[in-house]
């Protein structure tokens, strides 16, 4: 088994202008794949993310705002899961309610989940 | 917890009438849109963490406080930032329950709903047509969105939102204040608030709609509401439970007015199995409620009817004596209203 970082891009919905009703729903979705992984043994923790933050760049190690909440690759989020190897993994990673969300989005930003595999650490 | 149905829906609403209340409604638009933005972070929190145990006291705390910021930004409202800030703080440090950690500050339900009642109040306004005050309350009472007002009222998007924003501007510049009517108006704001949830309400009964889900939505708003209404001295009445009455018994009837080709089906050709009947009881007692004091209204008049053929096992044996004595009431106490208002207990 291996371990796998799912990284959520985009589909930020503040520019979908969800209803309430329609916000509910999605959450609706997300609570249950997130449950449904723990329970088929995936699942090995994972946090949301604030937007924005700062980036330190350079060699002057230089302080800026960022990411901005607009960027189309703004990361909302992670999680880590364990699986046999990396296909079974973007296999999960498609089930993920982001690509439901952003059903009325256009391609240019249309949300995307990044399947890292993480570096196996054993001698 | 509170029932999990219509959750953000219902939340959106309190939310609104809160920020509201201590803001006023001239920033009924900044408002409404630190109420979304509330909204979509809990969504982007929660979708991947178990809800906190107290999420309307973690939406509300959020809610207000980027009220906060964005009036700090302008200038000519710094002042009334900062006197909610303090407000606010006084309030977590009386503690109202569970400590008063942000966390866990629980607001009392008899409060939210005083609050949603001062907004119910102000958008039964006289200066608003009927319809401006049905779209403004289904978007900060109600919860709804836009598009779900447009697909509701079978308007264009485009006209519903210039509606709400002339209807916005009315309310402004009218001064209109937050609070609970009182001394000689107060009979008068209470049956305006009534007549709003019952136009409401027959929004959600018309019989040519194309979207079933939505209508029920309308009509279980407008009962939802006007239950709170009635749980309120400012509206216990014997016409707010004959409106509920009027409501309920409507109501429990809407699923089989629907065929198995999405047809509209007449009373007669109803499966009356498929009607609520726990919906039907909770109307027939609200109807025996309604009648204390001898009170009399078109609600009570609407109310008995449908509550006629509520309880009626089929066409045949409806007491159509006992119908035939009330319409022709109705024809003689309120003829104005006698022609528009027939049509939904036909159906």
């Amino acid at each position: 088994m291996s371990q796998f970082l799912f990284l959520f891009k985009g589909g930020d919905p503040q520019s979908r202008q969800l209803s309430p009703e329609e916000l509910q729903k999605h959450m609706g979705k997300w609570t249950v794949w997130m449950q449904s992984l723990t329970e088929r043994g995936y699942m090995r923790g994972g946090l949301p993310l604030e937007k924005g933050g700062k980036i330190v760049k350079g060699p002057e190690r230089l302080i800026t705002d960022g990411p901005f909440p607009e960027s189309k690759d703004l990361v909302g989020g992670y999680i880590l899961i364990e699986a046999k190897d990396i296909d079974e993994a973007a296999k999960v990673a498609r089930e993920c309610p982001l690509f439901e969300d952003a059903q009325n989005l256009n391609a240019t930003n249309a949300p995307s989940v990044e399947v890292r595999p993480v570096m196996n650490m054993g001698m | 917890m509170r029932d999990f149905e219509h959750f953000f829906r219902h939340e959106s609403g309190h939310l609104t009438a809160a920020l509201t209340k201590v803001f006023g409604l001239g920033q009924l638009s900044l408002v409404e849109d630190v109420v979304q933005e509330s909204l979509i972070d809990a969504f982007e929190r929660w979708k991947f963490q178990a809800m906190p145990e107290n999420p309307s006291g973690w939406l509300y705390r959020v809610a207000r406080n980027k009220a906060i910021d964005r009036l700090r930004r302008d200038q000519r409202f710094a002042a009334l930032a900062e006197q909610a800030a303090w407000h606010w703080e006084g309030d977590m440090n009386r503690g109202s329950g569970g400590g008063g950690t942000e966390n866990t500050m629980r607001r009392d339900e008899r409060e939210r709903e005083e609050e949603a009642l001062i907004l119910l109040f102000a958008v039964a306004h006289p200066g608003l047509s009927q319809t401006s005050q049905i779209a403004l309350l289904l978007k900060t009472l109600g919860g709804f969105s836009v598009p779900e007002i447009s697909r509701a009222l079978f308007t264009p998007e485009e006209a519903v939102a210039k509606r709400l924003f002339r209807a916005r501007q009315t309310l402004k510049a009218e001064a209109v204040v937050m609070e609970m009517p009182v001394g000689e108006s107060r009979a008068e704001r209470v049956e305006a608030a009534r007549m709003a949830l019952y136009l409401l309400f027959n929004e959600g009964c018309h019989a040519s709609h194309p979207d079933e889900a939505i209508r029920r939505d309308l009509c279980f708003e407008a009962l939802r509401l006007t239950l709170i209404l009635h749980r309120h001295p400012v509206g216990e009445e014997p016409e707010t439970a004959a409106l509920i009455a009027l409501m309920a018994l409507h109501a429990a009837r809407l699923d089989a007015r629907v065929g198995d080709q999405g047809e509209l089906l007449l009373l007669d050709a109803q499966d009356r199995s498929r009607w609520d009947h726990g919906l039907i009881a909770q109307g027939l007692s609200y109807l025996d409620q309604a009648s204390e004091n001898q009170a009399f209204s078109r609600y009570h008049l609407e109310a008995s009817i449908a509550g006629v053929h509520a309880v009626a096992r089929d066409v045949a044996s409806t007491d159509w004596r006992a119908l035939l004595h009330l319409y022709d009431l109705w024809r003689r106490i309120f003829p104005a209203q006698w022609r528009i208002s027939t049509a939904p207990s036909l159906s």
